[in-house]
């Protein structure tokens, strides 16, 4: 089974592209110490503006701390905020979505009511709100993202759900005496875990976008700690004079959310019967 | 001779769209310890709704409106779902049809099998996967452990779901057609194998079937349904070879026979009747041959003929 969607996964090209990006910027993110060049807190007044050069490989900001060294310390909270806030809503998603679909009824009835409810709010209004009331720090961010991105997952898993639990093994499940719990988590989840790795995958990429719109509006990872996000703010008021301080932040959270696309694509596509 | 199960006026029916289909109507029957009873019928005369009955465990849609279960001391009806849980799989074993189906696609066979030794507190140790492995004549049971169900064939998940059915050393099993998705050579190699289990582990076995073949091979007894209901009921050998129901007789001419040259199969004029809608008086009268005035306005009771049950004004 592994070795079959192993070899499909290696046929499809855009994928490894993905992976291989994601592969780098986690080792960048664990290796950061190493690889930054600079203090990224600490900058030097005199140097501050300087385009790239050989001393400031993406340049200095207008503090004069080196951008590169800034933006390898923000890949490590980009990554950060992207995985565990996917994290929270997977697992949130996942087991709300089984309950709904394995037990059906008023407890499917108020589950799906409620993520109807959710899908109403334009949901980064929702957590600009949230973050306001709690004070901005990259625990919240990550909280708020998960807390309101388990939605589409939920629905994905209990669908899935509703037409695993009617199959010839279920029955025979219970046939067999198994309890409830057992025939949940270890018949219907391990059947319908491919959907949700491939939203999984996928969500990271959006949950990096919308930490970097918050630190662009300065509601999420606060200065001087860096990110993507903020980085942008600071360079979007000399974007006249210094052009690297847009560009590289945009190019990275570009090439970040565009290789966690392609790897949840590619996986949908190794996980799709129908695609050999 | 000690009864192990017996079954009470049993009553199920399913509920689609409001409109209420009796499945299984007024079935008694009762099994003693060794037996081997084979329900034989054809498709939707509810010989499956039955079997799942026994179990509790008809879909949503369908529920047990009347009657008693009765295995050992115990009303099945009355036990709650936790008690039911120790029965199914523990006291009863069941193997449905479809072996690929009835495994779970992404589990290895052992897991399933431990499983089901763990919750029935047996000895799951992989010495003893290997005997029950052995028990169903599966060799190398080392590569069938390790392997996931796809990767076997129809035959060899069939055993292995046996295998499970017999884990917990149930004293009934219900095979629901365990036969039919396999092809002719297996059938018999897995009718042989349930002989020799039901020999060796003392089984009382209740086969669902619509294979009147295969039926003088495994069981003593027989019971014959249609549209929901026993028609006739006895041994197996006198019900073999003097049929009384005109319906068990046109089952059991529909079986082609090797040494009879002959055009064509002997069916049985009409379809299954809708259960929703059954027609007065016995339920076999539109489709009966020997059909009498009384068929079509009275409705025949199942009564002790000679050697056997039977539900027929004219037989």
């Amino acid at each position: 089974m592994l070795k079959i969607y192993l070899e499909k996964f290696l046929r499809n090209k855009l994928a490894k592209v993905g992976l291989l990006i994601i592969i780098v910027l986690i080792l960048v993110a664990i290796f950061s110490p190493l690889i930054s060049t600079h203090n990224p807190i600490e900058g030097n007044i005199l140097e501050r503006l300087q385009s790239p050069s050989r001393n400031h490989f993406l340049g200095t900001d207008e503090l004069g701390r080196d951008v590169f060294s800034r933006m390898v310390y923000g890949t490590r909270i980009s990554m950060s905020v992207g995985v565990i806030a996917v994290g929270i809503a997977v697992v949130l998603g996942t087991f709300l979505g089984l309950m709904s679909g394995y037990f059906g009824g008023k407890i499917d009835n108020v589950i799906m009511r409620f993520v109807d409810i959710m899908l109403c709010f334009p949901t980064f209004f929702l957590i600009l709100m949230v973050i306001a009331f709690l004070e901005p720090s990259i625990y919240n961010v990550m909280i708020v993202i998960g807390l309101t991105s388990w939605t589409g997952l939920a629905r994905l898993v209990r669908g899935e759900t509703l037409s695993v639990k009617e199959r010839d093994f279920i029955v025979a499940a219970k046939g067999l005496g198994l309890r409830k719990r057992r025939i949940i988590f270890v018949h219907i989840l391990p059947n319908v875990i491919s959907p949700i790795i491939v939203a999984g995958v996928l969500g990271v990429g959006a949950a990096i976008l919308t930490e970097s719109s918050l630190s662009f509006l300065g509601l999420g990872v606060q200065p001087p700690t860096p990110s993507w996000g903020n980085i942008l703010t600071s360079g979007k008021d000399y974007i006249h004079i210094a052009w690297w301080l847009s560009l590289f932040p945009g190019l990275a959270i570009l090439i970040t959310v565009l290789g966690w696309n392609l790897l949840g694509e590619g996986l949908r596509d190794v996980f799709d019967p129908r695609i050999s | 001779m000690e009864t192990i199960l017996s079954i009470e006026n049993l009553t199920a029916e399913y509920i689609v769209r409001q409109k209420v289909i009796p499945a299984v109507r007024n079935v008694s029957l009762s099994l003693n310890k060794s037996d081997s009873l084979a329900i034989v019928g054809e498709s939707g005369c509810g010989k499956s709704t039955l079997g799942l009955s026994l179990l509790k465990l008809l879909p949503k849609e369908g529920k047990i409106s009347g009657g008693r279960i009765i295995f050992r001391d115990q009303d099945i009806m009355q036990l709650s779902e936790k008690e039911m849980q120790q029965i199914r799989g523990g006291k009863i074993g069941i193997v449905f049809q479809d072996p690929l189906s009835s495994l779970n696609p992404v589990m290895k066979v052992s897991e399933q099998i431990r499983e089901i030794l763990r919750i029935h507190n047996q000895d799951f140790s992989e010495e003893h996967i290997d005997k029950l492995l052995d028990d169903v004549q599966l060799d190398n049971p080392k590569r069938i452990r390790n392997s996931y169900p796809h990767q076997l064939s129809g035959g060899m998940r069939q055993r292995i779901m046996i295998a499970i059915a017999i884990a917990s050393k149930p004293e009934i099993l219900i095979a629901d057609e365990p036969t039919t998705a396999l092809d002719v050579t297996i059938q018999k190699e897995i009718l042989e194998l349930i002989k020799k289990l039901i020999r060796e582990l003392n089984l009382t076995l209740i086969f669902i079937t619509h294979n009147f073949g295969i039926v003088s091979e495994i069981s003593n007894r027989i019971a014959v349904m249609y549209a929901g209901e026993i028609v006739e009921e006895g041994k197996t050998s006198e019900i073999i070879r003097t049929p009384k129901h005109p319906y068990t007789k046109a089952l059991l001419s529909a079986i082609s026979k090797l040494h009879k040259k002959s055009e064509r199969f002997n069916t049985i004029p009409g379809g299954v009747p809708d259960l929703a809608s059954l027609p007065d008086g016995c339920k076999f009268n539109p489709r009966c041959q020997k059909k009498i005035d009384i068929c079509v306005k009275e409705y025949p009771q199942l009564e002790q003929k000679e050697n056997r049950l039977l539900r027929c004004f004219n037989p």
